[in-house]
């Protein structure tokens, strides 16, 4: 039923890292109080168990099939790149606010990573600005995060 | 995408309403900050009394925020950290903001500090049992030696209210079960109704509907006087130590408001209260109104601290 | 009760009233698109508006918004992956991958089909239990809470093909769900400190992370559009006709969708999340076939949408009954009644009997007005999928972004969703299923605290849950679900034994 592209060493990784996330939740279950800590204590020796059970089926499988070393490399390149697509945006909301980031953003990943024209990716950029800025601030009267940097000046 | 203007018309419409005499000027934007979310009995009574408080301001723009986070604290911490000009007031409740600070919590704010305007409402505690309880009277319910109560959870205004009471009536000895963790008051009484518990206590606003159906009964209230015939004071029954107890809601600003901003907002803040066609709105939305001015409510907002402070060993989490 | 019948279908058939009802069917459609708004922003914007209303209008107004937010909502769940509202995501789940094998005109017919009959037959249910509201929501106690947690949990887990990577899923769930102040034992949990999480993980920002965000950062890694269909395949949209069609092949699954969505709706306090999910969970377990659930069966869409319209219907018992709201929208909606001088309770249902009815109405006409516009705007709604990714993907993120900030107004939230994303992406490429972690966020809450409150009631003796008859009951609609799929494989194994 598993494709093989998806027995590799970072699956195994990642359920290792399952198995030391429910350690450490069980652990600190261990200080709450009797009803705060009822569930948590319970719940946490379950997780516990099936994420050992996950580990050792990865590792038989491993084992026996002799996994590839990972994924291909490219497509490991392109999912680091993806999350720094996604933080990177959250990051320059936090500096820049919204109403800026936004068409910025868009623009710079039409052009810059997509390749597509410049009037091209600005008229899709100033359509997704208008678009938010219709329902958001005009309909909804709502105060948009301005970001760090304005916050200071305003 | 005529919403906005719609809306804009409606707001006009109270902005004309407005009177003349003007001292703030109209172009202003007061916030008055609701620490919820928006529908629910805070948010209520902000929204049916910001127009009113618009056109007593002299038709400065009210406008009602919703800051909802951490029970409440996100918004009041907000309130009470924000600039003393005047353009931002909150909310608050009492004993439901002054709760944490006396369970030891840190707060961002400390509400004997802040700048009263005024309060709204003020609610007095109906202790109540469904009303196919065989408890009959107040005596009854001490008399049970094994006691379940059904309440909000830690922290909530209503498990302080039976947990003091429970101490005043000499239950706390023995060693009642809470079942707390109700989603809301409503829930609470419904759970007493299903017979989750025996018992359980309730504000006037919210208990009132079910006392007329005649799902719950009522034993014993707070407050002074009774507003149910046949239903005693705590007073009246022997307990005079809870007469105090009770839900208010008042508006109040960061501290250090200036004085001839603050004397201005509390003056804007009576002839609200005072307003024949506001008072009939506010009941008719189900406020239980009670005004007084600024100077008093920061004078019973202290007192009533020092109250829900002599409880303060009562009022430990019992889950 | 005829007499109130005509006198309400009389008030709404003005053409005053009939415009409020279309002003609120168009506002719920909308908001019901854009993931984070919802049926409740739409309520909150349109609050004000109703202060100079009859009390009647202001509910023709809300009941149009609370008929029509469900619909608008499936429509981003099947294009986009990205639920417009919380209980859309169980419609992700088989209508995005009939998007992606180009028959989202199908999914989208089957939806606004599934959601029309659903809603009337949560209205007519709500018409014909309304004198016997009170005893019904009185059915429900901690105890049964409790199992009804259970239930959802059991249904959706049994149902997984990787049944451990499925239990894993909802262990994650339930920790996240343990996030933040736990009022009944008093104690912060899992925050690290953080003043955010002291109201837990919320529900909204982590369904725009893992359903659209997971899905813009799947589309970046692999490219190309999200319709697999070339454009010129499709020629023009022919889908949503079959889709209509489709629901009524398939009555078994419209009406226990339907039925389930009302029966969830009337237990206080639990949403239209835990509706749709149940309701989905059921589908997949009563089918003869189940392989093609959650690759593009199109029971997957009818099930939960059904369940979601119908559940409007049942909730508005506790809601009218108890003024226990279900979900915020019917918290809105409470106040709405309240500032138009109605308080809720048990008097109400006596006292307000017409103006009721005409909510109830207008909650039906909501329905099928609102699957009309949606099919008719689904051709030009199609095209979204063919849109190449690399212009889709920065503007959905950014949209979704905005929609996460929207709900409180917190960068928390934006941070909250772009976490969710990533764990979303994770999920998928490894298989371990997220309806099963959505669903234990939802219910692991309500199983902790009404086990405790039973444990509580009981004096700490289990066996109080099976004295308890509503939670016996379903205690053993559970034993009948857990041996369903075990019988149905002896059955098989004999089946083959004898061939």
């Amino acid at each position: 039923m598993r494709t093989p592209s998806t027995l590799t060493r970072p699956t195994v990784l990642i359920s290792v890292a399952l198995l030391a996330l429910a350690i450490i939740l069980l652990v600190l279950s261990q200080e709450f109080g009797r009803s705060s800590g009822m569930f948590p204590r319970f719940i946490g020796w379950v997780f516990v168990a099936l994420a050992a059970a996950d580990v050792l089926v990865q590792l038989g499988r491993w084992y026996q099939q002799s996994l590839p070393e990972a994924t291909e490399t490219s497509t490991t390149v392109k999912q680091l790149k993806a999350m720094g697509w996604l933080f990177g945006l959250v990051v320059f909301l936090f500096v820049f606010g919204f109403l800026i980031t936004i068409p910025l953003y868009i623009f710079v990943f039409l052009t810059w990573r997509s390749g597509h024209d410049r009037a091209k990716s600005a008229a899709i950029s100033l359509g997704a600005l208008f678009f938010v800025w219709i329902i958001f601030v005009w309909l909804l009267d709502y105060e948009l995060y301005v970001g760090l940097i304005l916050e200071r000046f305003l | 995408m005529k919403i906005k203007s719609a809306l804009l018309s409606a707001l006009a419409g109270v902005a004309i309403m407005s009177g003349a005499q003007a001292e703030v000027d109209p172009s202003d934007t007061v916030s008055i900050v609701v620490p919820y979310g928006p529908g629910g009995g805070f948010d209520r009574a902000v929204r049916g009394f910001a127009p009113y408080f618009s056109e007593a301001l002299g038709g400065a723009n009210v406008i009602t925020a919703n800051i909802p986070g951490a029970g409440g604290q996100r918004g009041s911490t907000e309130v009470s950290r924000a600039d003393p000009d005047g353009l931002t007031l909150g909310i608050f409740n009492l004993p439901g903001f002054a709760l944490p600070a006396i369970l030891g919590e840190e707060v961002g704010y400390d509400l004997r500090e802040l700048s009263w305007i005024g309060r709204l409402e003020s609610d007095d505690y109906v202790l109540i049992v469904a009303a196919d309880s065989d408890i009959q009277t107040l005596n009854d319910l001490i008399a049970l030696d094994d006691l379940i109560i059904t309440s909000t959870g830690y922290g909530s205004t209503v498990l302080a209210a039976l947990q003091i009471t429970a101490s005043e009536l000499g239950l706390a000895e023995k060693d009642p079960i809470y079942l707390s963790g109700y989603g809301g008051t409503t829930d609470a009484i419904v759970g007493l109704i299903r017979g989750d518990g025996q018992v359980s206590m309730a504000p006037v606003s919210s208990v009132t509907p079910y006392l007329e159906s005649g799902d719950v009964r009522a034993l014993a209230m707070s407050g002074t006087q009774s507003l149910f015939e046949g239903v005693p004071t705590f007073a009246e029954a022997g307990y005079p130590g809870l007469t105090p107890l009770n839900l208010q809601r008042s508006i109040a600003g960061p501290p250090g408001i200036d004085d001839a901003t603050l004397e201005q907002l509390r003056s804007a803040f009576m002839d609200v209260v005072q307003n024949d066609e506001y008072l009939e709105y506010a009941k008719s939305i189900g406020m239980n109104m009670s005004p007084m001015n600024g100077a008093e409510t920061a004078a019973d907002i202290s007192s009533s601290f020092e109250f829900y402070e002599r409880f303060s060993t009562s009022l430990a989490n019992p889950n | 009760m005829l007499d109130s019948f005509m006198t309400a279908t009389l008030y709404l058939a003005d053409g005053v009233t009939l415009m409020y009802l279309m002003l609120g069917v168009l506002v719920g459609l909308l908001f019901g698109i854009i993931p984070g708004l919802g049926g409740a922003t739409a309520i909150a914007l349109l609050l004000p508006l109703t202060f100079g209303m009859e009390p009647e209008q202001a509910i023709t107004l809300m009941g149009g918004i609370m008929g029509s937010s469900a619909i608008g909502g499936s429509v981003t769940a099947i294009l986009l992956n990205a639920p417009g509202t919380a209980p859309n995501a169980a419609t992700c789940f088989d209508g995005y991958p009939l998007t992606r094998q180009g028959k989202a005109g199908l999914a989208i017919g089957a939806a606004a089909t599934a959601s029309s009959v659903g809603g009337i037959i949560g209205v007519v249910v709500l018409v014909a239990v309304l004198p016997m509201a009170k005893s019904l929501v009185l059915l429900f106690g901690p105890p049964a809470f409790f199992m009804l947690a259970v239930l959802g949990l059991v249904s959706l887990t049994i149902s997984n093909n990787n049944m451990l990577r499925g239990l894993i899923a909802a262990a994650f769930g339930l920790f996240i769900g343990f996030v933040g102040y736990d009022d009944m034992g008093g104690a912060l949990r899992f925050t690290a400190g953080v003043d955010y999480l002291w109201d837990g993980i919320k529900l909204v920002p982590a369904l725009i992370g893992l359903f659209a965000i997971a899905e813009m950062m799947r589309l970046m890694v692999e490219g190309g559009s999200i319709s697999k269909v070339d454009r010129s395949e499709l020629g023009d949209v022919k889908g949503v006709g079959e889709g209509f069609r489709a629901v009524f092949k398939h009555p078994k699954t419209v009406f226990s969708g339907s039925f389930i969505g009302t029966l969830v709706g009337i237990v206080p306090g639990v949403g239209g999340t835990v509706a749709s999910f149940l309701s989905y969970s059921f589908a997949v377990q009563s089918s003869r076939d189940s392989s093609q659930f959650g690759k593009g069966d199109i029971r997957g869409v009818i099930a939960p949408e059904a369940a979601n319209n119908a559940k409007d219907g049942g909730s508005l018992i506790p809601t009218l009954a108890f003024g226990i709201p279900g979900s915020a929208e019917m918290a809105l909606f409470l106040g709405v009644l309240v500032l138009h001088g109605m308080q809720p309770g048990p008097l109400l249902l006596i006292e307000r009997e017409w103006s009721l009815l005409v909510l109830i109405i207008a909650l039906l006409l909501a329905t099928i007005a609102s699957a009309c516009v949606i099919a008719v705007a689904t051709k030009y709604l199609i095209k979204i999928t063919f849109i190449d990714s690399s212009i889709l993907i920065p503007t959905v993120l950014g949209v979704a972004l905005v929609g996460a900030y929207a709900l409180e107004g917190s960068m928390g939230d934006v941070v909250m969703a772009a976490m969710f994303g990533v764990i979303g992406y994770v999920m998928i490429r490894l298989d371990y299923p997220r309806i099963t972690l959505v669903i234990a966020i939802v219910l692991g809450g309500m199983m902790e605290r009404n086990f405790i409150q039973s444990m509580l009631m009981f004096r700490s003796d289990w066996t109080g849950f099976f004295r308890d008859t509503t939670s016996l009951v379903i205690f053993i609609i559970i034993a009948v679900a857990l041996a369903l799929p075990v019988l149905g494989r002896i059955k098989r194994g004999m089946r083959n034994a004898n061939a």
